[in-house]
């Protein structure tokens, strides 16, 4: 019972798809940033609990557009 | 609601309950399309779920399924940070404790969002002796999955400067980290909903994020484990021992096979399959008493 993300974390992160694998996330990122954006328009319950629950899921989204963002800012500078 | 109760209540069902047995369903697709090099079509349905995650939570008004549900967002998380995080430049020793993190950051800020106690987590010690003789019998376990899917070690050499930070990293971060979502938060919010299938779901959400090793035998053993770890965190009230044996396991299979020698890994494992299977009777023991006074002060 290996940790759960050795299953396909490997032959994912050393595959050639990591790059698109990265826009697709941010890509996600912006729709529910988007969606929560429109729910805050609505002033009902259900409004605030669709807020809630997707500005708590884009929070880990959020991570993994910033980490992309040192990364290439690293690469740049490493360039320089 | 702590995680020790004398039974588990049977709560009504409801539409908003039985739509949750449809994440399962959605992960396994999931799970499929990425092990089978489809990982941006994985990745998309991952994004689904979290949508309908947020809509579920949105339009249910049973409290309960809100709080399962947001908690619930942690297995697409899970995969989404452990696929994306660009790591590829870092060792890859070093992907586990910093996939952890982020995880473990995330279930942090869902725990604190739910109110959850550090009794309804799991977060206490409890007998600490039981709980290590617990966890100790990971090692039986670890060797098992060992034998059977025999993974590549992590590090070439146990001299490497590394290898005991790496060592108690896995021991003590990524152990904790994986039970602390699923027996921890996911068991503690998934009872209310679920009930008596409270501990199943969980255990099968667990297996169905092993699935990349289409090994029938070897899922169904990560099944069975995740079954036996979340009755004893339900009866035993506490994390630790699990988390250790989840820590064990993974450095068992990650950094330790290579250097421990045959003859010494099977009374290894022998000794803390006896030491596991002793403490699981006594915490059987224990439950039964604890049954049996509960039904006493219902009479």
């Amino acid at each position: 019972m290996i940790t759960i993300v050795t299953a396909t974390i490997t032959e994912i992160i050393t595959g050639n798809g990591s790059a698109s694998l990265a826009a697709i996330a941010i890509a996600i990122l912006l729709c529910l940033l988007a969606l929560r954006e429109l729910a805050s328009g609505l002033d009902d319950e259900r409004a605030r609990r669709l807020r809630t629950t997707l500005t708590l899921s884009s929070i880990p989204l959020l991570v993994v557009f910033l980490a992309e963002v040192l990364v290439r800012i690293v690469g740049i500078l490493r360039g320089i | 609601m702590g995680l020790v109760t004398g039974e588990i209540v049977q709560p009504a069902t409801t539409r908003f309950r039985r739509l949750v047995w449809v994440y399962p369903l959605l992960l396994v697709i999931e799970e499929l399309l990425i092990s089978n090099g489809y990982p941006q079509a994985g990745l998309l349905l991952l994004g689904l779920v979290l949508f309908l995650c947020a809509l579920h939570t949105a339009f249910s008004s049973d409290r309960d399924v809100q709080r399962f549900v947001l908690a619930l967002t942690l297995v697409p998380s899970i995969r989404i940070v452990s696929i994306t995080l660009p790591l590829i430049q870092l060792p890859q020793v070093s992907w586990y404790p910093l996939i952890a993190m982020v995880v473990l950051f995330y279930a942090w800020i869902i725990a604190n969002t739910l109110r959850l106690s550090p009794g309804d987590l799991g977060l206490s010690s409890g007998n600490l002796f039981l709980q290590i003789m617990l966890g100790l019998g990971g090692i039986s376990i670890g060797s098992l999955v060992a034998w059977m899917i025999a993974p590549a070690p992590l590090l070439g050499s146990v001299a490497s400067p590394v290898f005991w930070a790496i060592v108690a990293c896995m021991l003590l971060l990524v152990g904790f980290d994986e039970e602390f979502i699923f027996r921890g938060l996911l068991q503690s919010t998934a009872l209310p909903v679920l009930g008596r299938f409270g501990i199943p779901f969980v255990a099968l959400l667990f297996t169905i994020l092993h699935a990349g090793f289409h090994l029938v035998g070897y899922l169904l053993l990560v099944l069975l484990t995740a079954l036996l770890f979340g009755y004893i965190v339900r009866w035993s009230g506490s994390l630790l021992g699990v988390a250790l044996a989840r820590g064990l396991i993974n450095v068992i299979l990650l950094l330790g096979i290579p250097f421990i020698p045959a003859d010494m890994m099977l009374m290894l494992s022998a000794g803390s399959a006896l030491l596991g299977l002793i403490a699981l009777g006594w915490l059987g023991v224990q439950q039964r008493k604890r049954a049996a006074r509960i039904s006493e002060q219902q009479l």
